[in-house]
């Protein structure tokens, strides 16, 4: 048991550089945006904008920047890479998909990534911007943020297959990154766009990512049917699910032509 | 022309040769470039949509300082903040070691193999978000313009004093891209100054000058500026410039081969 922990410690401390490095960035993108918020509360006319307090609007931007580290990775490099440098092919004879070999290795990076980044995060959270957090139904939250990191990785999971296709899929992964980052919600909340942004995206998987989760957190969707399913937590989960299976569906018929297409040279 | 921009000139040729060796490829990448570095503009669009926006200062000039902002980003990423993810890639390679046996300063080679052809991207990116926010602004003086090219050329001094750094940081003691999150930090430099209290708005006029990037220039375009700040800003990127490259040359002085 000892040298079990001894071992995770160490794995740790590899990562030290990782946990200065949140410790000293997170808390000054905090920082920036309760400054330019309040500036721009204080400026406003009203003290409600979009629906968000400025309380909640700070705690909106905190647990994205959470949520944002929670549930993104690297899978599509990790494609790319297996097919460029020929390790794909050992991984095809391998007696479980290769859907769930990632699968795994993500929700292990993500294991490192919650004692690395996320720990350190809330502690700072807690010593340094407690009065500006809001405090939430963390369950429902999470409960919500593990259908989204499995959404996360499914999407990952369909741009990286397009190296299948391309020479390369980085351009792909930036611009996917961002366009998810903002049409989730990971830049401000999806109710401060455009009218009809927000109702495209009621069609889209994006906002079950980031946004709902945290609306989530906020109490904005009820436990029980009261305002309607539509705005009730189970709604989210439902969606969340739905896209879950549509998205799956998608990459096991991606997946068949890729391996048509796939030949290993010199195996 | 000199000897040394004729070799800078020939290894950008070179750089930028070989990525439209795959055309499409890197086409998308400019695209990408830009395509990444819209989500200030578009944060901004969102806050003008929804609120009255910062005390003083209307859309089309927050706009500018993105523009403005992204021309100098544009500048010196494409052709030197490259040496810090080059540093880590020669020495986890082994090719640094090449560089120190060329005919040239070592600093100055390493600045010529790290011209990236895609973040001039940014730099165009960043002309048209100027030109479209200046179209909507009221006629400026030329003497403006003159001011505010003048100003950008001092933040693309401190964006080189912050990759000499990186640079050396990188050699001297640790090899990771997380370097890059220290960047974070200019991000403060893209909202007026009047936001932060006295105390920041010193820390990042005065220690760590993140005003001088974009919004000083803009400010100086507008007619703004307070020279005070502007001068203790010139004098910290002097200093700082300074110091990275002190720092730089003693990291390259310790520097030991792991026989790459």
């Amino acid at each position: 048991m000892f040298g079990i922990i001894k071992t995770f410690a160490k794995e740790l401390f590899t990562y030290r550089l990782e946990m200065i490095m949140s410790l000293l960035i997170m808390p000054i993108k905090f920082l920036i945006m309760i400054i330019v918020w309040t500036a721009l509360y204080s400026n406003n006319s009203t003290s409600i904008i979009a629906g968000y307090s400025l309380e909640n609007l700070i705690t909106y931007f905190i647990l994205s920047s959470i949520v944002i580290v929670l549930i993104s990775d690297w899978t599509t490099w990790t494609i790319q890479d297996h097919i460029r440098e020929g390790g794909f092919v050992s991984l095809l004879v391998k007696p479980y998909s290769y859907l769930k070999y990632l699968f795994l290795n993500k929700i292990g990076s993500k294991f490192v990534n919650l004692f690395v980044q996320i720990i350190p995060l809330l502690i700072i959270l807690v010593l340094f911007f407690r009065k500006y957090f809001i405090s939430g139904n963390v369950l429902l939250f999470t409960i919500a943020i593990i259908f989204s990191f499995i959404m996360y990785y499914f999407i990952n999971f369909i741009v990286g297959l397009f190296a299948f296709w391309l020479v390369s899929v980085n351009s792909l992964q930036w611009i996917t990154r961002f366009a998810i980052e903002l049409l989730a919600g990971g830049l401000v909340p999806i109710t401060l766009f455009p009218n009809f942004l927000q109702k495209a995206l009621d069609y889209l998987p994006f906002k079950y990512l980031i946004f709902s989760p945290i609306e989530i957190y906020l109490g904005k969707y009820t436990t029980n049917f009261s305002n309607g399913f539509t705005n009730s937590v189970y709604f989210v989960y439902l969606m969340q699910i739905l896209w879950c299976v549509v998205l799956y569906i998608i990459i096991k018929l991606m997946y068949k032509q890729a391996i048509k297409r796939f030949s290993g040279v010199g195996v | 022309m000199s000897n040394w921009l004729k070799v800078y000139l020939k290894s950008a040729g070179t750089r930028i040769a070989e990525r439209m060796v795959y055309k499409w490829d890197y086409l998308i990448s400019l695209f990408a470039m830009f395509f990444v570095e819209l989500s200030f503009p578009i944060f901004v669009y969102i806050v003008y949509l929804n609120t009255a926006g910062f005390n003083g200062w209307n859309f089309y000039e927050i706009l500018l300082i993105q523009g403005i902002y992204l021309i100098v980003k544009g500048i010196s990423w494409a052709c030197f903040f490259g040496i810090t993810y080059r540093t880590i890639d020669y020495l986890e390679t082994g090719k640094f070691d090449i560089l120190l046996i060329k005919p040239r300063k070592v600093l100055f080679n390493l600045i010529c193999m790290s011209f990236d052809a895609e973040d001039i991207a940014k730099f165009f990116g960043g002309l048209i978000i100027s030109i479209y926010a200046l179209v909507h602004l009221p006629a400026i003086n030329f003497i403006n313009y003159i001011y505010m090219i003048i100003i950008m050329f001092f933040g693309i001094c401190f964006y080189f004093a912050i990759a000499v750094f990186f640079s050396g940081l990188i050699i001297r003691f640790i090899k990771t891209y997380r370097v890059y999150d220290f960047l974070e930090i200019v991000m403060i430099g893209l909202y007026p100054k009047t936001i932060y209290s006295k105390t920041i708005g010193a820390v990042f006029t005065g220690l760590i000058p993140v005003f001088i990037i974009a919004l000083f220039p803009v400010q100086a375009l507008l007619g703004k500026l307070n020279f005070i700040d502007l001068l203790i800003s010139i004098i910290s990127v002097a200093i700082i410039l300074l110091l990275a490259l002190r720092f730089w040359n003693n990291a390259l002085k310790k520097y030991n081969s792991s026989g790459g």
